[in-house]
């Protein structure tokens, strides 16, 4: 038997359920509040499912990827520099317009996600109906329905978890568009960034070029010691 | 768009621009009716006249909105937009305070906690003074 681990972060928006979901896979009891910012400290459990070990991190709850605090910059290291190999989406299916933006975020950084549509309970005595299968379709990645509180999906979540790690296209075909005048401006910017190969390959460079377009400072730590430096920040028109 | 300015008007200051902007306007009929057949001319200067125009319906359309700052425990609104710079305006959008999105106030003091989307949000007196809010908007 082959003896591979497959590391998981868990995230997504504040009180959607993530410890919940942490500690239905890791069989763990951690503290779950009903209040959000309960999740801190990452908190690392492991768990075993079709005889694959999985190492599941549960990241602080953050509404996106930018670098405003410390849970927030604790979430966005790890995704960015620690590349789990498969990265959970919690979204509250009660509250999916705020949730996705954190989705779309997480796309554009090519993780390899499966997201988990949690609440859906609430969302249910809310009148919501999701066309799951549409949904996983416009989002290019699976979406798995599923009742933190009462277990409910479990088992299929780990299932999907399972093949997003073994799943040889990592990379997605759905790619958010600006429009053909923001589109020129990322390509000229991602060119630049792809003639540095080790930049290009540590992290993607349409996602990259997109960040500096966007004048995000915390890129400044992926592009400060390349030899384009420069040359990029010209472009991007730093 | 509402971000753009970087002030908030008040509606005196308004009715002040509009009075400024009505006699730009008389002065630009003026020179039309005293030089006509300069075709080239004359179309410019109809167009300055519709930017001004416009200009005006756009502060006028921020003359309903109170910062949210301002607010109390329990009031209802709609986002109208932001003052302030890209910094402010990005991390609103991140929280979730969207243009049109609806607002509730659950406490008013010392900070903000307010409803939107489905989540609480605390803002600081500062940052919610930088929100714009339509009261009237349901």
């Amino acid at each position: 038997m082959r003896k591979i681990v497959i590391r998981v972060a868990l995230i997504g928006n504040p009180n959607v359920g993530k410890t919940e979901i942490f500690n239905n896979l890791t069989g763990s009891r951690q503290h779950v509040g009903n209040w959000p910012g309960v999740t801190v400290e990452q908190k690392t459990g492991k768990c075993t499912h079709n005889e694959t070990e999985m190492e599941v991190v549960d990241l602080p709850g953050t509404y996106s990827l930018e670098a405003h605090a410390i849970d927030e910059q604790i979430a966005r290291d790890y995704i960015i520099d620690e590349k789990p190999d498969v990265v959970v989406d919690i979204v509250d299916a009660s509250n999916i317009e705020r949730n996705l933006y954190l989705t779309l975020l997480l796309l554009e950084l090519e993780v390899n996600i499966v997201v988990a549509l949690n609440k859906m309970d609430i969302a249910a005595s809310k009148k919501y109906e999701f066309d799951i299968k549409e949904l996983s379709l416009l989002l290019g990645v699976p979406v798995i329905p599923t009742v933190a509180k009462t277990q409910s999906g479990m088992g299929e979540l780990r299932d999907a978890i399972l093949d997003a790690a073994v799943r040889k296209d990592k990379h997605r075909k759905v790619t958010i568009g600006y429009g053909d005048a923001l589109e020129a401006r990322i390509k000229e910017v991602r060119d630049l960034i792809l003639t540095d190969t080790y930049l290009a390959n540590t992290y993607p460079p349409r996602w990259l070029a997109i960040k500096l377009l966007e004048k995000d400072d915390s890129v400044m730590n992926q592009i400060k010691s390349s030899p384009k430096r420069d040359q990029i920040l010209e472009v991007a028109g730093w | 768009m509402f971000g753009m300015r970087g002030r908030i008007f008040g509606a005196k200051k308004i009715h002040e621009i509009e009075e400024k902007v009505e006699h730009v306007h008389e002065d630009i009929e003026h020179v039309l009716m005293s030089h006509p057949g300069n075709e080239e001319v004359s179309s410019h200067l109809k167009e300055i006249d519709k930017h001004l125009h416009e200009l005006i319906a756009d502060s006028k359309s921020l003359e309903s909105g109170v910062p949210l700052g301002l607010l109390a425990a329990g009031d209802e609104g709609v986002v109208l937009g932001y003052c302030g710079g890209r910094g402010v305006a990005r991390r609103l959008l991140e929280l979730g305070f969207t243009p049109s999105s609806k607002i509730k106030v659950i406490a008013g003091f010392p900070g903000l906690l307010v409803d939107v989307k489905g989540s609480r949000i605390a803002l600081g007196r500062g940052i919610a003074m930088k929100i714009l809010v339509d009261l009237d908007g349901r």
